[in-house]
């Protein structure tokens, strides 16, 4: 297995396609868990203030949903581990120290945090008292949302790798800040805009519930008093999705400009850039960018883009070509070309061979190897870039990145408006005698705003192609030397069974909806 | 560290669960109270436990076993994982090429 004269090209792109599927799969369940949890939290804070009875039937019904899919989204995540392990495991031993440390915190406190309080939650009704009950339903929902925190660290890290440094006996970078990888601003804006579209994810879910009901004449109270709260949290949630949506495409924009390139197809950049509202591309082809032309039937908002990318409506963008090529920054700095930074990578990795091979001899007092190390070190921020045998390879796919991202906006801004629809017919008319489309569109709203999370995936990990590691290790080197019909095999059971489970777990969740909620207190 | 935080846990949770329902009860009762009787009287709990066990034996039974070996525990020797690692990023320079 291991004696291939060369890595298949297939078998990188099959693990790549088979990480995607589990990553997708596993994100079908994450958002609803964070935004259910803040909806159930304030479901039952109404009834801690009220002690009405109708708010615990209330509180309990969405919690019986949540359970539903915690339970199901449950060990999810395990199975990316796995593929760690077998497919990428030249990534898994290159990035360990990083990740070991996050992980392990993380596997720790969401354990203990939520075995504890989910047993609460569920169990302990009539067992603790309703203060202590409401804490562990809030703590519930904190301990997901802190899990969350630490596999977004290190994903964070992955786009922008900060407080760390390569060792070449190790082979393995180590940790010279926790702070500086927890609290990468990288970090904070990914954690920020993906826990506040989670709460979308809750939002939309809840009022599609109640709309349901409302549709069917059954359990009136309890979907408009849902659906009061929803939508409020909704608004909320898509206006932060929005600003903190902004502030992540500014981040881009400073640390992987050709992610933003890439999602803009930005060609040729320059001063005054405007933002592409919508245009034609072939969604199946890598456009000519190198020609430069501009995609066709571009309609555009005049400097939005320099504006969100340097807060100045007259700021420079580069674009695909300049970023091939090499360009100035405003600020003086020259970043260089591909082809130069392709040159540094395999000056990096062949350095790194050197050095190891002189650490080993026993015929090197150490001044061989220090020389060897030298060069490694000031070549090491390219290492990844000796990989790369044509500069075209550093440009991602762009059609994903330019429809995903417009996807993800796009239901954004429907969200808003939608949103304020709903807490109108909610607060100033009757939403029990609203018309049938309204009904209608929130249930539409669901998978729509499932496919803007998972676009918005799309975007941060298509967009950060070739690399695992951004500027450190493609994916070509990341993945382990194996065989693709293993691979292939191994997509396709996951294909089988992801669907299986998730048709149970639909068909459990949609058997409780129709239930509906348990009066055991009126 | 583990035992800090289950040992946290469990106590914040005696705190509480403490001068409620069972105020006499002792402490170990008491916990173990809301687990049995919680368990006891699940109803939709019972599918969701059978999905989750059915689900956590295909993925750490069957899976993780027949499909999802350790790389670098199969391919390089204990304890030089760090060499094994170094080989394949040296080479897969020459091996991208072909
Ligand atoms: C409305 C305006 C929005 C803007 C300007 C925006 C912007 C962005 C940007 C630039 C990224 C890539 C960040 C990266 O690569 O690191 C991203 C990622 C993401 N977006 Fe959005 N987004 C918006 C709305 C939404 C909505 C409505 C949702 C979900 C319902 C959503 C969910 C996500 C998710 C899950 C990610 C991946 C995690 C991350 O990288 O932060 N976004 N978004």
């Amino acid at each position: 297995m291991l004696n291939l004269l060369s890595i298949d090209a297939s078998m990188i792109e099959w693990s790549r396609a088979q990480f995607a599927l589990t990553a997708i799969y596993h994100w079908l369940f994450v958002p609803l868990t964070l935004g259910l949890a803040v909806i159930m939290g304030i479901v039952e804070t109404c009834y801690y203030r009220t002690r009405k009875p109708f708010w615990k039937d209330a509180a309990k019904f969405w919690q019986k949903l949540f359970g539903v899919n915690f339970a199901m989204g449950v060990a999810t995540g395990i199975i990316l581990e796995f593929e760690f392990g077998t497919n990428w495991s030249n990534y898994s031993w290159f990035v360990g120290d990083i990740f070991g440390a996050p992980l392990a915190v993380e596997g720790i406190v969401a354990f203990f945090m939520e075995s504890t309080f989910v047993a609460v939650m569920f169990f302990g009704w009539k067992k603790v008292s309703v203060g202590f009950h409401l804490a562990s339903t809030w703590l519930t929902g904190l301990g997901a949302t802190i899990s969350a925190w630490w596999i977004l660290v290190a994903n964070a890290w992955m786009q922008y790798p900060v407080g760390c440094e390569f060792n070449p006996d190790t082979m393995r970078n180590e940790m010279m800040s926790f702070a500086e990888v927890a609290l990468s601003p990288f970090a904070i804006d990914k954690f920020c805009h993906t826990v506040i579209s989670a709460w979308i994810i809750g939002a939309v879910f809840v009022v599609a519930v109640s709309c349901w009901y409302l549709m069917k004449g059954r359990e009136k109270k309890l979907a408009v008093e849902s659906i009061k709260i929803a939508a409020i949290v909704g608004l909320v949630a898509s206006v932060g999705a929005a600003l903190t949506g902004h502030q992540s495409a500014a981040r881009v924009a400073e640390v992987q400009p050709m992610k933003l390139a890439a999602m803009e197809a930005l060609y040729n950049g320059g001063v005054d850039q405007s933002l592409t509202g919508i245009a034609l591309i072939n969604p199946f082809e890598q456009p000519d960018y190198e020609k430069g032309e501009e995609a066709s039937m571009k309609i555009a908002v005049p400097y939005a883009l320099s504006i969100l990318a340097t807060n100045d409506p007259h700021g420079y963008v580069p674009g695909i070509n300049d970023i091939l090529n090499g360009y100035t920054k405003p600020d003086g700095t020259v970043e260089l070309s591909m082809d130069e930074k392709i040159e540094r990578g395999k000056k990096a990795i062949e350095a790194l061979a050197a050095y190891r091979q002189a650490k080993f001899a026993s015929s090197d007092d150490g001044s061989i190897a220090a020389s060897h190390l030298k060069v490694l070190q000031e070549n090491m921020p390219y290492f990844g870039y000796g990989y790369i045998r044509d500069k075209g390879e550093l440009v991602p796919f762009v059609p994903i990145n330019f429809y995903a991202f417009r996807v993800m906006v796009g239901v954004g801004c429907l969200l808003i408006l939608f949103f304020m629809v709903v807490l109108f017919f909610v607060y100033k008319k009757d939403i029990t005698a609203a018309p049938k489309w309204l009904h209608w569109s929130a249930i539409i709203m669901v998978p729509l705003a499932y496919i803007a999370s998972e676009s918005g995936w799309l975007v941060a990990e298509f967009g950060r192609q070739p690399w695992t590691i951004q500027d450190m290790l493609p994916t070509c080197a990341s993945v382990s030397n194996l065989q693709s019909s293993s691979v292939i095999i191994t997509f396709f059971i996951f294909l089988v069974l992801f669907t299986t489970m998730l048709a149970v777990e639909i068909n459990i969740l949609l058997k409780q909806i129709k239930k509906g909620p348990e009066h055991e207190n009126n | 560290m583990l035992f800090f935080w289950c040992f946290l846990d469990i106590f914040v949770l005696s705190l509480h669960i403490n001068g409620y329902t069972m105020k006499k009860a002792g402490f170990w009762h008491r916990v173990f109270d809301l687990y049995y009787d919680g368990f006891r009287s699940m109803t939709l709990g019972k599918v969701l436990w059978t999905v989750i066990l059915i689900k956590l034996f295909i993925i750490f039974v069957v899976l993780k076993v027949f499909f999802f070996p350790d790389f670098l525990k199969e391919n390089a020797r204990e304890g030089e994982e760090s060499d094994f690692v170094a080989t394949e990023l040296i080479n897969r320079v020459e091996e991208l090429k072909d």
